[in-house]
């Protein structure tokens, strides 16, 4: 296929007029049946990286996903472009939608399916029978134990690809230092020599990067408050917990005239939708969330991400600030940080491993993992591929200790007395090409939001009310 | 839902176990008989998300404000607490259509309704690129199929004002609440803090509209055969109580002892015994009491026991089946309930 051909596909179907940096070279790997590894940042359009082969490929598509939420995101982006020969498997479905949706896979053009869903024997028998097109691993960095967001059911996918042959292989990953992507091939059990690595800077030039220390909670509030007010739209403010998040919401809400909204998993799915159909919309100033917001949320004019609590790791902060000023217009990812904020993370990190008699229970009762305590399932899924308790707790240690590593990284991100952009380029074993005018608070220590220049977005409009019948007729066009 | 949460207790203690079960919408025999003699059925599965954390973090706030008196299993109102009460009957929301608590699960009727109203929505206007919501698998290819039906514009929208109709009926907040929790073509639906903001009443209140609303759409759409009716059938309940004890019930109505209608069903004796309990509780007038719990047998129990029928301790009996023997007792205290006005 040309480039030209490729170009048409681009332009005719997504309605683009050309590729973002990494995404032709990618396909045109997989054109040339290399398993290919894609290492592109956030907000370079990884999804169109499996969406576009729909219309290069026969046979299905299968894209191996770590989360629910992102899954979902996934698919809704797919039929929002019309497209809905979307299936889905997670551990959400109930037996007989499993079933249904095996049932009835030769329907599909796509099916998104979470490893540990995959690994499933019915589920791989009914693929054995279909030709794949082409097996997508998203997130794979997932797989690596050197990274801070290892999932062990990712080490399943080297035998289901044996097992299943499909006709191309692409991993997807946004961050991944050289070591990671290291990590990735072996683990899938590829030679380094036959996989072609894309990789492009992790860098986000258009986002000024900066820290404000403050002296406490107190003085945490007030300041987000007056950078809210400064800033005004469209932004996201990310915290660590869902109560916080409401808490938090309901506070700036009544503090300011800005137009906010809570976001997290513990609201039901339509009040969660419609807070972001409105954020999308223009409905919304500022979004309070928790991390379960904006996997893939493809909003371009957010100006500005706001970190209320520390992040884990330099990965996690920079996939999170990297949903900001996805036009490629200026915008700022602000981390607020009080002394002691490392604390919650590290609480957060600690694995506890289940004692003996937990252990012996949980055998009586395999179906619920739960017996052994908060990591039950992680616990579970070793024991039940060969491990022994001791090294589960090995492991646990040296993940635990990782964390510490990614967690001091973090905190080297608040302190370092140096540009903050070269601190996580050089993070992700990258050197600075060319400063931005507007880089980091270090280097421009006398900052204002005013000298960013950053564009004005209108003002949330408020949601129309109408009298409910005026109402109804609007939404279905009856006279 | 905090300040409601009062409602569900009284002066006299009350399990504090059963309140959980009972929003969270757990139907065992022992827990919908507790419901029912604390006149709490309707609010069965009010908050299927509560945690028994939620209950006990409440319990001890309410108890440090003097409004409860808990102890290790029950919790019951101070005076103060009374007051507290009457203050929420009185000044917040009070749902209308509870007593349809059994005929859906709001969440998941309110998510197909909306998923099916907004597709609709977006296939008037003519407009295929749009978000969805995103259901299962199932539920969407259940709307899809419904899409395909001749002439739902104009049905579904007279459907729809016969609804807002009715709820302004109930209360005029239910149906413009209704109208706006819709979403469809450049249409975003309201949050629930923007209901609560528009509306002029407390997010709690917001929350317990909704609940009532959806209970209220389930209701009206069940008693009017049409379109919303063939989209939404299968999440409606036909009786009360869960299908398999209804055909308990139907059975014991053409004879069949409880032997008989365990050993036809490949079921357990004590199964049959839940289920009938489940009906005696629910929907008393289907039973034959006489035949289930003959007057001979009644005279005995009486001689039994005394005194109020929730102070009743179950006495094991010497040479008769223990299960048996626990079943005619539980029936007899709901008799005492139902038809003795205890």
């Amino acid at each position: 296929m040309t480039d030209d051909q490729l170009d048409q596909i681009l332009q005719n179907k997504f309605g683009f007029t050309s590729f973002r940096p990494g995404q032709k070279e990618t396909l045109q790997a997989l054109l040339a049946n290399q398993a290919t590894l894609a290492v592109l940042p956030t907000g370079s359009g990884k999804s169109l990286l499996f969406q576009l082969p729909a219309y290069l490929f026969k046979g299905l598509i299968v894209v191996i996903s770590p989360l629910i939420a992102l899954m979902q995101d996934q698919v809704d982006r797919l039929r929002a472009q019309g497209q809905f020969k979307v299936a889905l498997i997670n551990s959400a479905l109930s037996f007989t939608e499993r079933k249904q949706t095996l049932l009835q896979l030769d329907q599909y053009r796509f099916l998104f399916i979470s490893p540990e869903s995959l690994a499933n024997a019915q589920v791989q028998q009914r693929l054995q029978l279909m030709s794949i097109g082409l097996f997508v691993i998203d997130e794979a960095h997932c797989i690596s134990q050197w990274g801070p967001d290892f999932r062990p059911e990712y080490l399943l996918l080297k035998q289901i690809i044996q097992n299943l042959i499909p006709d191309h292989l692409l991993m997807l990953t946004a961050t991944a230092t050289p070591a990671v992507q290291n990590d990735i091939i072996n683990k899938l059990g590829l030679k380094k020599n036959t996989v072609k690595v894309i990789s492009r800077s992790v860098d986000r030039p258009n986002i000024f990067l900066a820290v404000k220390k403050v002296a406490d909670e107190e003085e945490k509030r007030a300041q987000l408050l007056h950078l809210l007010q400064q800033l005004k739209t469209s932004g996201v403010v990310y915290l660590s917990s869902r109560k916080l998040a409401s808490e938090m919401a309901a506070w700036v809400q009544e503090k300011s005239s800005l137009k906010v909204a809570a976001y997290h998993a513990g609201q039901n799915r339509r009040e969660r939708f419609v807070i972001q159909q409105q954020f999308m919309q223009g409905q919304l100033d500022v979004i309070f969330a928790t991390s379960a917001f904006g996997m893939g949320i493809d909003k371009g004019n957010i100006r500005f991400v706001i970190h209320y609590h520390l992040p884990g790791s330099l990965e996690a902060y920079w996939q999170e600030i990297g949903r900001a000023g996805r036009d490629g217009q200026a915008a700022i990812a602000i981390l607020l940080y009080a002394p002691g904020d490392e604390s919650l993370p590290a609480m957060l990190m600690s694995h506890e491993l289940p004692t003996d008699d937990q252990v012996q229970l949980w055998k009586k009762k395999p179906r619920q993992p739960q017996i052994m305590g908060p990591n039950g399932e992680v616990v579970a899924f070793y024991l039940e591929h060969g491990w022994s308790l001791k090294q589960v707790g090995q492991l646990f240690n040296q993940q635990y200790q990782q964390g510490l590593q990614c967690l001091y990284n973090m905190r080297g991100y608040v302190n370092t007395p140096t540009c903050r952009r070269e601190y996580v380029l050089r993070y992700f074993a990258e050197e600075m090409r060319s400063k931005p005018e507007n880089c980091c608070d270090i280097d421009q220590s006398h900052w204002s939001i005013d000298q960013l220049k950053l564009p004005q977005e209108k003002p949330a409009q408020m949601v129309m009310h109408d009298n409910w019948q005026q109402r109804l007729q609007r939404l279905l066009g009856s006279e | 839902m905090d300040q409601y949460l009062y409602l569900l207790f009284s002066r006299s203690p009350r399990r504090i176990k059963v309140i959980e079960n009972v929003l969270q919408n757990h139907r065992t025999q022992a827990n919908l008989f507790w419901a029912f003699n604390y006149g709490i059925l309707d609010w069965l599965g009010a908050d299927r998300r509560m945690r028994r954390a939620d209950l006990a973090n409440w319990l001890s706030q309410a108890q440090a404000k003097g409004l409860m008196q808990v102890d290790q299993q029950s919790a019951w109102l101070t005076p103060a607490g009374m007051q507290r009460q009457q203050q929420v009957v009185q000044t917040y929301y009070q749902p209308h259509f509870t007593q349809w608590t059994w005929l859906s699960n709001p969440s998941d009727f309110a998510d197909r309704f909306s998923l099916g109203i907004q597709a609709l929505s977006e296939l008037v206007h003519n407009e295929k690129k749009y978000v969805p919501l995103s259901l299962s698998i199932t539920e969407m290819t259940k709307v899809r199929t419904w899409l395909m039906t001749k002439g739902l514009q104009t049905t579904v929208y007279q459907e729809l004002m016969a609804i807002g109709t009715q709820l302004e009926k109930q209360d005029p907040r239910l149906a413009t609440l209704f109208a706006h929790e819709l979403f469809g073509y450049q249409l975003s639906g309201w949050t629930l803090e923007q209901a609560s903001s528009q509306l002029h009443v407390h997010l709690e209140e917001a929350m317990m509209m909704d609940r009532d609303l959806w209970l209220g759409v389930a209701h009206l759409v069940s008693a009017r055969p049409g379109n919303l009716q063939a989209l939404m059938g299968d999440l409606l309940a036909a009786m009360p109580i869960s299908a398999s004890a209804w055909l308990t019930v139907q059975q014991l109505q053409v004879g069949k002892s409880v032997q008989q209608i365990a050993m036809m069903r490949h079921l357990k004796p004590s199964t049959i015994r839940e289920h009938l309990l489940e009906a005696a509780i629910i929907i008393p007038q289907a039973l034959d009491w006489d035949r289930l719990l003959p007057a001979k047998t009644r005279q005995q129990l009486a001689t039994q026991y005394h005194g109020p029928v929730l102070k009743w301790q179950f006495i094991k009996p010497a040479h008769q089946d223990e299960n048996a023997a626990f079943f005619s007792f539980r029936l007899y205290q709901i008799w005492r309930r139902w038809y003795d006005h205890d």
